[in-house]
């Protein structure tokens, strides 16, 4: 038997960010973008903390990126609004470090694409031979870090004790680790 | 209020090493595939836990506002209207008191009938409104007839504000009396107004080829009626009742790209009146002024499905011209 319609609007799923998003843009509702935004607004901040270094200024800018948001109107379609708005809010204290007034909402397709690149390494079940071998190319440093983080699943705080290495150390190794090995695949290919 | 989204709670988790090492892990992989994260951790980096909470509940508390204050201007357009009712009151009341005897309905279908609606383009293909001007008189209880005309011609159309008429139906509205009960007002949304064949005629013919001639007709004769009605009235009227939401041009482009014509269409201009409903939405539709049944019937299309309307007071007609090219 069918079910009246508010018992479907009761039990409806809940929309994701990017249903989210678009029921925004299409209703301009300011309550849905609130929400969508709250629910991202800790990674917003801790973006804003990185470049910005000091809570009131990166709080503001915070802020700066909801209403700029709030206003935007997308000219091509977000395809992941998490992605966008990692974009958008590293563009604007990016702007605000430069002493740029951050205006509008800026940002490239190139610069989309570059906030959702997984590496081939932090993918799963990708580890090529091609991967394999570049691991062996790594300075010894590095080839441990990552051995440890990736293949015996180590958390930071365990490889520095073994290896006798700061926290910073570690994560620093395994970054560098990572861009090594994607310059080393892009080469080998 | 307290900020607790999902990811907060386990990035402070995560700093708190409420984890196991596989746990930590587990949250550093997700870390190292998410750049978003990945960055946000690291903003994190020399941040006290304590602290976090705290400017993130800060955080809420300002987004809560932001998401609570509406636009002021609502404020000022409703202190705006509050003014206007009581206006608006003030003087009905003055009226009724003075002029208590008096039944108006007649006169308002007597006026509908009088009334020549221009047909002269301003200018636009579709759209024009007929401007009646609007009159201010500054007292009422004195009856010297202190008539202001206030005609003022926009690009594309004119809001015509207090037509005589309209003094009159607030009459009608205050004390629902039997009487009103055979006025236009209360039919069905849409009322055809049957016109006389010869009447009818003769506004195509002064429309078709002396569009100004009309134009005058219908401004001289809305103080003449106002004069007969007599003259103590006064309604403090702004300049513009209505106004389409978007504003006149794009209107105008509505309708000049809904409109549907057929060939056998003949050109000319509908003159509709209406009223609106409390969404800005025209309801009451009657024809002013008919081209032809199918034309009437899709101007009436065109406006009651058309764009809403801003107004200030929704019982007053507001007059407008569909042009059929």
């Amino acid at each position: 038997m069918k079910q009246p319609h508010f018992i479907d609007a009761v039990n409806a799923p809940k929309l994701n960010d990017d249903e989210a998003y678009a029921e925004f843009i299409r209703t301009r509702e300011k309550s849905v973008f609130g929400e969508l935004f709250r629910k991202h607004m800790t990674l917003v901040y801790g973006v804003c903390m990185k470049y910005l270094h000091e809570k009131q200024a990166s709080q503001d800018a915070t802020m700066e990126v909801f209403e700029k948001l709030l206003t935007y109107e997308p000219k091509s379609e977000i395809r992941s609004f998490r992605a966008f708005l990692y974009v958008v809010s590293k563009n604007h204290c990016l702007m605000k470090i430069r002493g740029e007034k951050p205006v509008s909402v800026d940002f490239s397709e190139a610069d989309m694409e570059s906030a959702s690149y997984v590496h081939p390494i932090d993918r799963p079940d990708d580890k090529t031979v091609a991967l394999e071998k570049c691991l062996k190319q790594l300075n010894e440093a590095q080839n441990a870090c990552i051995g440890l983080f990736y293949y015996e699943k180590r958390s930071y705080l365990e490889i520095s004790r073994l290896q006798k290495l700061t926290l910073n150390a570690v994560k620093s190794h395994i970054q560098n680790g990572k861009r090594n090995l994607k310059q080393c695949l892009e080469t080998s290919k | 209020m307290k900020h607790d989204s999902d990811i907060l709670k386990r990035i402070k988790t995560y700093f708190m090493r409420r984890k196991s090492a596989r746990e930590a892990h587990n949250f550093e992989r997700e870390a190292e595939a998410d750049a978003f994260l990945y960055e946000a951790m690291e903003g994190f980096e020399d941040v006290l836990t304590s602290d976090l909470q705290q400017a993130m509940d800060e955080l809420d508390d300002r987004l809560d506002e932001k998401l609570r204050t509406r636009n002021p201007m609502i404020w000022w357009r409703i202190a705006a209207g509050v003014v206007l009712v009581i206006g608006l009151g003030t003087a009905i009341r003055f009226l009724m008191m003075s002029e208590s005897d008096e039944a108006p309905v007649e006169q308002e279908i007597a006026d509908e009938q009088n009334y020549k609606p221009r047909n002269a383009a301003f200018g636009a293909d579709t759209l024009e409104m007929i401007p009646e001007g609007a009159w201010a008189s500054s007292d009422s209880v004195h009856d010297d007839i202190v008539e202001e005309e206030v005609y003022s011609e926009p690009a594309i159309a004119v809001v015509e504000t207090p037509q005589p008429e309209v003094v009159e139906q607030y009459f009608a509205n205050d004390d629902e009396v039997a009487a009103t009960g055979n006025t236009l007002q209360e039919m069905d949304d849409v009322a055809f107004e049957d016109t006389p064949a010869d009447e009818k005629l003769e506004i195509d013919a002064m429309s078709a080829e002396e569009p100004e001639e009309s134009e005058i007709a219908a401004v001289e004769s809305a103080p003449a009626q106002n004069r007969s009605l007599n003259t103590a009235k006064s309604a403090a009227m702004s300049e513009s009742n209505a106004t389409p939401k978007g504003g006149f041009a794009s209107y105008n482009n509505y309708l000049r790209q809904n409109l549907k014509k057929s060939n056998s269409m003949p050109t000319g201009s509908v003159v509709l009146s209406f009223e609106f409903d409390r969404s800005g939405k025209p309801k009451n539709i009657r024809v002013t002024q008919s081209l032809c049944t199918a034309c009437d019937a899709e101007a009436i299309r065109l406006v009651s499905t058309g764009p809403k309307w801003e107004v200030k007071d929704r019982k007053q007609r507001t007059t407008l011209s569909v042009r059929f090219p």
